[in-house]
């Protein structure tokens, strides 16, 4: 049999039996073997693994001066070889949630091994550390009265990660739902699995799809404008028209960046003075004529006869090709507010 | 006078082609002098394709090299991916290879367990990154395969499609090259499609499709069919033994190769293999609509309407599975197309792989609609994998997403390798909530 996995783990001063609040503000000590919870959850880690030692800090020793409570516990940890560190569980408790999470993040970061607590769902430090890969969180009740159920759940997890199997966490392994998508293999091909679901559907069984439906976000566009004649103008665009060279430096894919460019004096984009860098479409008919990009040369001639009040002297570009949502939402808010800042009324958007 | 001779009526039934894969399994390639199959082991004299590609293809140089699945190899550059086959008069591909012709049916031999990968670099094309390594098995199925690496140079004065052309013509001229020498021997397996003819539709069974969008909206950015362009098309049904017989070729060779289809992928298409495997007896495979993936709105918005309408009206099908190429609009043809079949009275599922960003946050997909209920998931392909290191490189010694060493172990985004996230659900990998 192999030797058993070496665990630290760390409590706060309740649950290591220091005392109430009134001892919130000790600093991290080392005791050996298990204390507290400890004892049972090493009654249900058998004999696969041992708890060699626990750190007990005060909750507002750590909330005070995390840097360095989190330096002493690393300290005392040294000399401990463990391959596995454990925290808490905190359940509802946040400066205790916050300060498990803090000491599993500085460990799995220091020494390399995996670190697993427990928090309830509404601990502020779940929100904080549900996405770190640094740990896995078990779900556990909001109170200690969920103890057991808690401890059970780490006992098998950490029996797993101390054997080095990669834990991906999430709802089905009985840890906090990470609100991310991951790519785990399965052991049928997609294919098959569209022929199951199919046959399923058509059936009239239950199927689940794999990416359910969210409503995409709506935009709702501001009111049209009253009188054109008098409307000052904006160009932007995501076609990734850029003056020749593409002197920002743009991106090509993904951006998260957009840049603006003088054309106060430009009656329309010159071939050859303009180029796309967008890497989305094929660029012959851009190159040969970019205002097919942005219509600077009928936004001219508009002005000219009145129909529009004014353009802007400077074009908004970015590359818009597999950008992702949020970022195009930052880009969207920073154009709109320089617009908003020039006594923009209006833009002509186009899109590729 | 004769009456004139009617075919028979046979309402609700298909007229399928039947083909014939005779299979050589593939266990070592080797270099030999002279080019031939030797029971599982396919030897292969060097000189002689390299020349024989060489003479053909038009380009500067074509070196063949070997990797083995779990020798970890790293195969850099990957453009299109192909299996060896021939037809009994030692052509294939027709209109590339082979003169312009129909297939899907009579008999096919396949080396079967191994993939020609073409291989090239030059500003502008896109290539992937295939490692042979036993701990990124799980990323794609196409380390599995015995690989025979095209590493090409192009001739002096080639331009990006010039280069890519004569890079297609010597990935396919390879494949048959290989293929043909199982003519003459026995083949140890082999796989008739459908297993199973319209006689053994004993009971009703439920009557499904595929319908398969292929992109095409420029050059380098195609498929092609029967060696026509695919951009213009409407959308028109294909017998589903073509598809897995050399009819459907890749030509992207700007886009990364984890969310594009490669020739490999159609001619062991899994699904229409299923449907196939599963005719007669599970469903009743009434058949096999291709759809564009065109450029302007009003052009996807018709291939949705008219494609719906061959699955309903023509095929008669209850149900389909509709899978897209590539990234971002496909996703709005597929939504198209999902939303003109279920009003149509076609029940959907749809294939397709996710954009969330690096972290696996965000929208799963440029466009998802309520009509979309039934979504397999092909894997987010914007998440970033760990290769660790490789012990010798083929197809170059750089590769772009790659700074420093290219044998170091590295991290890169996981759409370039290829099949990783295969719209046509040649993928094992499935995007799963946290």
């Amino acid at each position: 049999m192999s030797p058993p996995i070496r665990i630290v783990h760390y409590l706060n001063q309740f649950f290591g039996q220091l005392g109430g609040e009134s001892q919130a503000h000790l600093e991290p000590r080392l005791r050996e073997g298990p204390v507290g919870p400890g004892v049972s959850l090493q009654e249900k880690l058998g004999q696969q693994a041992r708890i060699v030692a626990t750190i007990i800090c005060g909750d507002n020793y750590v909330a005070e001066q995390e840097e360095r409570a989190v330096r002493c516990a690393l300290e005392l940890m040294q000399a401990c070889d463990a391959a596995l560190f454990i925290a808490g569980p905190a359940f509802n408790a946040g400066r205790y949630g916050l300060a498990c999470g803090a000491m599993c993040t500085a460990v799995h970061e220091r020494f390399g091994i995996p670190a697993l607590t427990g928090l309830h769902e509404e601990n502020p430090a779940a929100e904080f550390f549900r996405r770190s890969r640094s740990l896995a969180i078990v779900r556990t009740g909001p109170s200690a009265s969920s103890m057991r159920q808690a401890l059970t759940t780490m006992a098998a997890l950490a029996l797993r990660l101390g054997r080095g199997e990669a834990l991906l966490g999430g709802e089905a392994e009985g840890c906090l739902p990470r609100g991310v998508r991951v790519n785990v293999p399965q052991t049928e091909l997609a294919s098959q699995r569209a022929v199951t679901m199919l046959l399923r559907k058509l059936a009239g069984e239950a199927f689940k799809t794999e990416v359910p439906f969210q409503p995409p976000p709506l935009v709702t566009c501001a009111p049209p404008l009253a009188d054109l004649r008098r409307a000052r103008l904006a160009l932007v665009t995501e076609s990734g028209l850029v003056p020749r060279g593409n002197p920002d430096h743009l991106p090509s894919l993904r951006s998260s960046r957009y840049a603006s460019y003088e054309i106060g004096r430009e009656d329309q984009f010159e071939a050859g003075r303009y180029e796309t860098i967008h890497a989305g479409y094929d660029k012959t008919h851009a190159l040969d004529n970019p205002n097919r990009l942005v219509p600077l040369d009928v936004l001219r001639e508009l002005e000219r006869a009145g129909a529009i009040g004014a353009l802007h002297d400077r074009l908004y570009t970015t590359a818009g090709c597999a950008t992702y949502l949020e970022k195009a939402q930052a880009m969207a808010r920073g154009i709109a507010q320089e617009l908003r800042a020039h006594g923009v009324h209006g833009v002509i958007l186009t899109a590729t | 006078m004769d009456a004139p001779r009617l075919s028979p009526r046979l309402p609700g039934k298909s007229l399928m082609l039947t083909l014939e894969k005779q299979l050589y399994p593939i266990e070592a390639v080797c270099f030999g002098p002279a080019s031939c199959l030797r029971g599982t082991t396919l030897v292969i004299d060097r000189a002689e394709l390299e020349r024989h590609l060489e003479e053909r293809s038009g380009l500067a140089e074509v070196r063949v090299e070997l990797a083995a699945p779990g020798d970890g190899s790293r195969i850099l550059n990957v453009l299109d991916i192909c299996e060896p086959c021939v037809k009994e008069d030692g052509s294939y591909f027709p209109s590339w290879v082979a003169p312009p012709g129909l297939v899907g049916e009579g008999v096919t031999r396949v080396l079967r367990g191994v993939a020609v990968v073409e291989t090239g670099e030059m500003a502008g094309v896109v290539g992937g990154l295939l490692d042979l390594h036993a701990e990124t098995r799980q990323l794609t199925p196409l380390a599995d395969l015995h690989q025979v690496v095209l590493r090409t140079r192009p001739a002096a004065g080639m331009n990006k499609l010039a280069y890519c052309r004569a890079v297609r013509a010597a990935g396919l001229r390879a494949a048959v090259y290989l293929a043909r020498l199982a003519l003459g021997n026995p083949a140890p397996r082999r796989e008739t499609y459908p297993r199973s003819g319209d006689g053994a539709l004993a009971s009703p069974l439920p009557k499904v499709a595929y319908l398969c969008l292929l992109h095409g909206i420029g050059d380098l950015r195609e498929t092609f069919v029967y060696g026509a362009r695919i951009r213009e098309a409407l959308p028109f049904l294909l017998q589903p033994t073509e598809m897995l017989d050399g009819a459907v070729v890749s030509f992207h060779y700007d886009m990364p190769p984890g969310v594009k289809n490669n020739t490999y992928s159609y001619q062991r298409h899994p699904l229409v293999e299923d449907l196939l495997r599963l005719h007669g007896e599970q469903l009743d495979f009434r058949g096999l609509v291709l759809a564009p993936q065109p450029v302007r709105l009003e052009d996807k918005q018709r291939a949705a309407r008219l494609a719906a309408r061959l699955l309903r009206q023509t095929l008669r099908a209850d149900g389909v599975v509709m899978t897209k190429e590539a990234a971002g609009a496909g996703d709005y043809d597929l939504m198209e197309h999902c939303e003109a079949c279920e009003r149509a009275g076609v029940k959907t599922v749809l294939i397709d792989s996710e954009q969330l960003n690096e972290a696996g946050e965000g929208l799963p997909l440029i466009d998802l609609r309520a009509a979309a209920d039934a979504i397999v998931s092909a894997g987010n392909i914007e998440e970033r994998v760990h290769l660790p290191a490789a012990s010798r490189l083929l197809g170059g010694d750089t590769f772009a997403a790659i700074n420093g060493d290219p044998h170091a172990a590295t991290t890169v985004s996981i759409s370039y390798i290829p099949n990783s996230n295969s719209s046509l659900g040649f993928t094992r990998l499935r995007a799963v909530p946290l």
